[in-house]
């Protein structure tokens, strides 16, 4: 998977880039089905109440795997609602795949102080 | 009523916290009444909880209650699970039982409140709580532990009840505007 993966990495977010400008649709389509062959995994660990990096940079159709190392259960979710991990316990991890219309901040609903980006570029 | 309100939640603080004869009593407990002591102090935050969710009508305290039931009962599910471990049992004592008699007078008088009243009064007791919680165990309990298990639960536990304080003092500002 490594070998031939940079190519479409670089092919699929282009494809993707160009499908954002030309329209939402395609966009989501084309972002996942290309970036199957060379998607990112992006790992968040919430510890001590905090989500750590607090801000990633990730590309359409990318894993973001949040693991949860409190004893306290935690989410990440979406300033706006629209996207949400639901809850994770102690030592769960719940992940999602990134798609182009995720707002990019994000908390914990249950502890609104805990605050997260993940920029979709 | 609100001089009543404010008297009460001094009077828990100072007890807990503000008189040197309690600190220093606090302070004597062995690790296994000091865990009784965090157990009963959980459980009164799930009580409180409770009320809010059958009273309160406003959606953001029930999110917090429900926040609280959810973390408190996280937290005592370790301490009993690591008591279990240890092999031992959480022991009974004074502060555990004078907690739950300032609870029971706090309950009595937060069930008779409705509406805003009851939401403000809940916020105000929780920031009070959790205040009063936070600097007795980072205080009188945590420099005293001597199992290492037992403390590492307790500081984990501290920054679970931090993060409430800083939650707590977020409603209040909330339910006050």
């Amino acid at each position: 998977m490594s070998g031939r993966s940079r190519r479409s990495v670089l092919v699929g977010g282009a494809a993707a880039f160009a499908a954002a400008l030309s329209g939402r649709g395609a966009y989501g389509h084309n972002g996942i089905d290309h970036s199957k062959e060379g998607a990112a995994h992006h790992t968040v660990t919430i510890e001590r109440f905090k989500f750590v990096p607090a801000a990633i940079d990730a590309k359409v159709g990318d894993t973001v795997t949040w693991t949860n190392a409190d004893i306290a259960p935690h989410t990440a979710t979406a300033a706006d609602g629209s996207w949400d991990t639901g809850t994770i316990r102690k030592g769960e991890a719940k992940s999602i795949t990134v798609s182009a219309e995720m707002a990019p901040d994000y908390f914990c609903r249950f502890h609104p102080a805990m605050k997260g980006v993940l920029s979709v570029g | 009523m609100k001089t009543l309100s404010s008297f009460l939640a001094a009077g828990v603080a100072a007890f807990l916290v503000a008189s040197p004869a309690s600190a220093q009593d606090a302070a004597d407990l062995n690790d296994l009444e000091i865990a009784h002591v965090a157990y009963v102090a959980d459980n009164i935050d799930i009580r409180y909880a409770h009320l809010a969710l059958a009273i309160s009508t406003n959606p953001a305290i029930h999110e917090f209650a429900k926040t609280m039931i959810r973390d408190h009962t996280a937290v005592n599910e370790q301490a009993l699970a690591l008591l279990d471990k240890l092999g031992a049992q959480a022991q009974d004592n004074f502060l555990s039982r004078t907690l739950l008699e300032n609870a029971d007078k706090l309950v009595d008088e937060m069930a008779d409140l409705r509406g805003a009243e009851f939401d403000k009064r809940y916020a105000e007791n929780e920031l009070a709580y959790h205040r009063a919680v936070n600097d007795l165990v980072e205080n009188a309990f945590i420099p005293n532990i001597e199992n290492a298990e037992v403390k590492a639960l307790f500081e984990a536990g501290l920054e679970i009840f931090k993060a409430h304080q800083g939650h707590a003092e977020m409603m209040v500002e909330k339910v006050s505007q």
